[in-house]
């Protein structure tokens, strides 16, 4: 009896002491996460979330889901060796939907570039039409004070008749010309300007793409966090009212 | 943009306010001066001069200004012609042959209380720029 006391005792001992050795020997290393990625967060084991570059791990094989905004999440397994840091490098691909909000937003603003670049460009073509026009305008003008001075300096009645009959005249009707000209361009550039303006309004005003990442909702659904007062489910209900 | 605007708005404006060449009629070379008149009288007198078969010659002698300070340019070489509105007699004097402003214009054989005229141009290269006529009355 006394024996089979000690015997017991001794099994205890024993697998207390192996119990004691084995939580000795599990120890900890460290991963070191390079990823070319802001903002990069991973998930261990489908349970920590965690947001640091470098995570210490209790030896063993390790599940780490990783991902960044805008790229896909990435699963892989790590095995960690205790005592030990290792760089884990991890290239994130763009996801699709990322891609394809690229594209679209790509294709987004080009348009609206386009809408408004035309208008403005019509209007930088009126301001130079505008300003050659006043140059014209300023030229025709100058072309009769230069024929009033000839007519002052003039001491020759047949050239003052020549002057006034045919030079003036033709003068007189290019300086009518050329300020038609200019009402018409500067009009016109007003015209386009104001067309400018309505259009660089209008387009202010389209709705731009929006990335909605559905690798994040995917991510988010790995683990779950409380916040700081904890956890709850929400539900939201919207009522255009605008319509 | 308000700049821009505000820039075209002025060039349209400035459509608007430069005047075309209108009343050029100033300059006394001009056939269609309407300035001052270019000649006036000065004086005039009757000067009795014996013929040689013994009549008497009324001399009607008219002076007359030349106002060249209407000239645009002034110590311009010009030419005045005289026409005698009594007989059409055309006289032509060069700047040079005018004294002190004075051309003198004298018709013969005139008669006392009767008006004579003269109808004067400022002519330069062959060709007539102002030009207005010149009257009085030989009352002596």
């Amino acid at each position: 009896m006394a024996r089979t006391l000690f015997i017991s005792k001794g099994l205890v001992f024993a697998a207390f002491m192996g119990s004691a050795g084995m939580l000795v020997g599990q120890g900890t290393g460290t991963i070191r996460l390079l990823v070319d990625a802001p903002g990069v967060a991973f998930v261990v084991d489908g349970k920590h979330r965690m947001e640091q570059r470098e995570v210490t791990l209790l030896e063993g094989l390790h599940q780490l889901s990783i991902w960044a905004p805008e790229r896909v999440v990435v699963d892989t397994n790590v095995f960690v060796i205790a005592g030990r840091t290792a760089d884990l490098k991890v290239e994130l691909p763009y996801s699709e939907a990322f891609l394809d909000f690229k594209r679209e937003y790509g294709s987004f603003s080009n348009r609206r570039a386009w809408t408004r670049a035309v208008p403005a460009a019509v209007t930088g073509a009126g301001v130079v039409w505008s300003i050659a026009s006043f140059v014209k305008y300023n030229r025709a003008h100058q072309r009769l004070e230069d024929d009033r001075t000839d007519y002052e300096n003039s001491v020759e009645p047949a050239g003052i008749a020549a002057l006034k009959e045919v030079t003036i005249p033709d003068h007189q009707d290019e300086l009518r010309k050329a300020r038609t000209g200019l009402i018409i361009a500067s009009g016109f550039t007003l015209v386009s300007a104001g067309v400018t303006w309505y259009i660089r309004g209008r387009t202010a005003r389209w709705e731009a793409p929006h990335f909605d990442d559905p690798e994040k909702v995917r991510f988010d659904g790995l683990s779950w966090m409380p916040g700081p007062n904890g956890g709850s489910w929400a539900a939201g209900l919207t009522i255009p009212l605008s319509r | 943009m308000r700049a821009l605007v505000c820039s075209i708005i002025v060039l349209f404006l400035s459509g608007c306010y430069k005047t075309e060449l209108d009343g050029l009629d100033n300059n006394p070379f001009d056939a269609e001066y309407a300035g001052p008149a270019i000649f006036t009288l000065a004086s005039d007198t009757v000067v009795l001069l014996q013929n040689p078969n013994g009549s008497t010659n009324r001399r009607f002698i008219q002076r007359i200004r030349v106002h060249t300070e209407y000239f645009l340019i002034p110590n311009t070489t010009y030419v005045v012609e005289g026409v005698n509105g009594a007989n059409g007699n055309t006289v032509s004097l060069l700047s040079n042959q005018v004294e002190e402003g004075i051309i003198e214009l004298s018709t013969d054989n005139t008669s006392s209380g009767a008006q004579y005229c003269w109808e004067v141009r400022l002519t330069n290269q062959g060709s007539i720029g102002a030009r207005n006529t010149v009257c009085s009355i030989a009352d002596q």
